[in-house]
């Protein structure tokens, strides 16, 4: 199968990974001082909606996107969504974790563990609701290695969003937490083969999405995200400039 | 039982939330509270109303927690609602350190912060934050002579929660040795040129510390920290000490944290 990457996508996706890594860990570093109970909880769903809808599964799908192939591809819309409820699940219950008590090392593994297995999650479900003439096999070494870049790279961004103050935490988090995305979702594609059957499952890709649906839910996200980014910073901006001595 | 107790408190921000949750934690119910500014400080009257064999605990707490400088109680002891009033409480004050700056000057039985004054200047140390030290120089030389040391450690503590929670507030909960190295120190180099050498902070050319002076004016230093560490969760009781001073020879103002 003849299959290459449109560049300027693949730089898109990984941008949008960041801008959702960057919304996702400024709504997750104040977790640790929401009160217990409700306004716990929506924060760490919001936080974890924020990475898992949208740093995770748009930039899935960008990715897909400037993967181009020569044969038609659509994706199962109930996998589909499932696939994003995997990331969503999985980076909130890793970021209620990091963000619960007193952040240590002993909290950072498994809240790594759970985000970086949401971006796996996410990406092998995403890659199962492809609906297109061939199959997809993967290499197993390559496959562990993309989940471990995930799980490391998710440690590391974690880190640096609850461990420092400042720069690091606000930008550097957000750009690591890019790298766990994309480099779990690129080594993912490195470990697919794809064997030709001639034969489209679903014969008429009946209850599917096509690139055009994708193309608008990802803009639709991106906006959003990008909007949600902007009114964090300026509502933090207001408040430190009217907080009272 | 019904019990009034009158606390005096340096802080406003949290208190009755602080004390409401030692007031139920120690099994008694809030019925009634009024707070209202002193010169002294901030005072809070509280009506609880709970179990006598309860009484001693909540009486420990209050007296133990950071917020409360003093407080006096009084409880009623017969059903027709009369009530004896029980001598003034010590409990801030009780449990700091022996050696340290601020600590010695309060255990010396010195008047507590001149906190109407401090109040005043408060404003204006937030609005030139970090460029502070002529302010506080300015300051420091006004204050009674009995209160400076309180006042000036007073003054650090609401500073030094006030840039805690501006600009270190959002992230995780840090133990005290992360909390060292991701707050208090670049907070200080905000201020002065400092260092980290494990629980000590080594702060270079203290200007109110001058070489020579003898005066060993380290409270703001001592309380800039306690409120920034404090208000950051690190757990615990955090007690800052001033261990070598610049103004007796050392080559720079060195504190110490424990937790």
């Amino acid at each position: 199968m003849i299959a290459e990457y449109n560049m300027v996508l693949v730089t898109l996706s990984y941008l949008i990974s960041v801008l959702g890594s960057f919304t996702s860990l400024q709504l997750a570093i104040s977790i640790p001082h929401a009160r217990p109970g409700r306004e716990k909880r929506n924060a760490i769903l919001a936080a974890g909606t924020a990475m898992g809808g949208g740093a995770i599964w748009a930039m899935h799908f960008i990715a897909m996107l400037a993967y181009e192939m020569d044969m038609p591809v659509a994706y199962d819309t109930f996998v589909t969504l499932v696939s994003s409820l995997i990331a969503i699940a999985s980076c909130s219950i890793g970021l209620g974790i990091a963000g619960s008590g007193v952040f240590t090392f002993d909290k950072l593994l498994p809240a790594g563990i759970f985000m970086g297995c949401g971006v796996a999650g996410m990406h092998y479900t995403g890659m199962a609701a492809m609906l297109m003439p061939a199959e997809v096999y993967y290499d197993l070494n390559i496959l562990m290695i993309s989940v471990i870049i995930g799980v490391l790279a998710s440690c590391a961004a974690l880190w640096l969003a609850f461990h420092m103050r400042g720069q690091w935490q606000m930008f550097g988090s957000a750009l690591i937490m890019g790298v766990a995305v994309c480099g779990m979702h690129y080594t993912g594609m490195a470990a697919a083969n794809y064997r030709h059957t001639g034969t489209i499952p679903g014969a008429t890709f009946a209850g599917t999405m096509s690139g055009e649906y994708l193309g608008l839910s990802i803009f639709v996200i991106s906006v959003a995200l990008l909007m949600f980014a902007l009114w964090i910073t300026q509502a933090r901006r207001r408040r430190r400039a009217t907080l009272a001595i | 039982m019904e019990v009034e107790f009158t606390v005096l408190s340096d802080r406003r921000e949290g208190l009755l939330r602080g004390l409401g949750n030692v007031v139920i934690q120690s099994g008694f119910t809030l019925l009634r509270q009024r707070m209202s500014s002193l010169e002294s400080g901030i005072q809070l009257w509280l009506r609880v109303s709970g179990r006598e064999e309860c009484l001693l605990e909540l009486e420990e707490r209050l007296g133990s927690h950071p917020m409360v400088l003093s407080f006096e109680s009084e409880h009623q002891v017969s059903p027709n609602g009369a009530l004896a009033p029980r001598p003034p409480k010590p409990a801030a004050f009780s449990k700091r350190p022996s050696g340290g700056v601020g600590s010695s000057l309060k255990a010396g039985g010195n008047a507590g912060p001149a906190v109407g004054q401090i109040e005043a200047e408060l404003p204006g140390l937030a609005k030139e934050y970090p460029r502070i030290f002529p302010r506080l120089l300015s300051m420091h030389g006004k204050l009674p002579d009995g209160q400076v040391a309180a006042s000036m450690e007073f003054a650090g503590r609401r500073v030094g929660a006030w840039v805690y929670k501006r600009d270190y507030a959002l992230g995780g909960r840090l133990d005290m040795s992360s909390a060292l190295k991701q707050i208090a120190l670049p907070a200080l180099r905000n201020l002065l040129p400092t260092d980290l050498k494990e629980n000590s902070l080594r702060i270079k050319n203290n200007p109110l510390c001058m070489p020579g002076g003898h005066c060993r004016n380290g409270d703001f230093f001592c309380g800039f920290l306690q409120g920034l560490l404090e208000e950051s969760g690190v757990g615990g009781q955090v007690t800052v000490r001033e261990i070598y001073c610049r103004s007796e020879g050392a080559e720079d103002c060195v504190f110490e944290i424990v937790n």
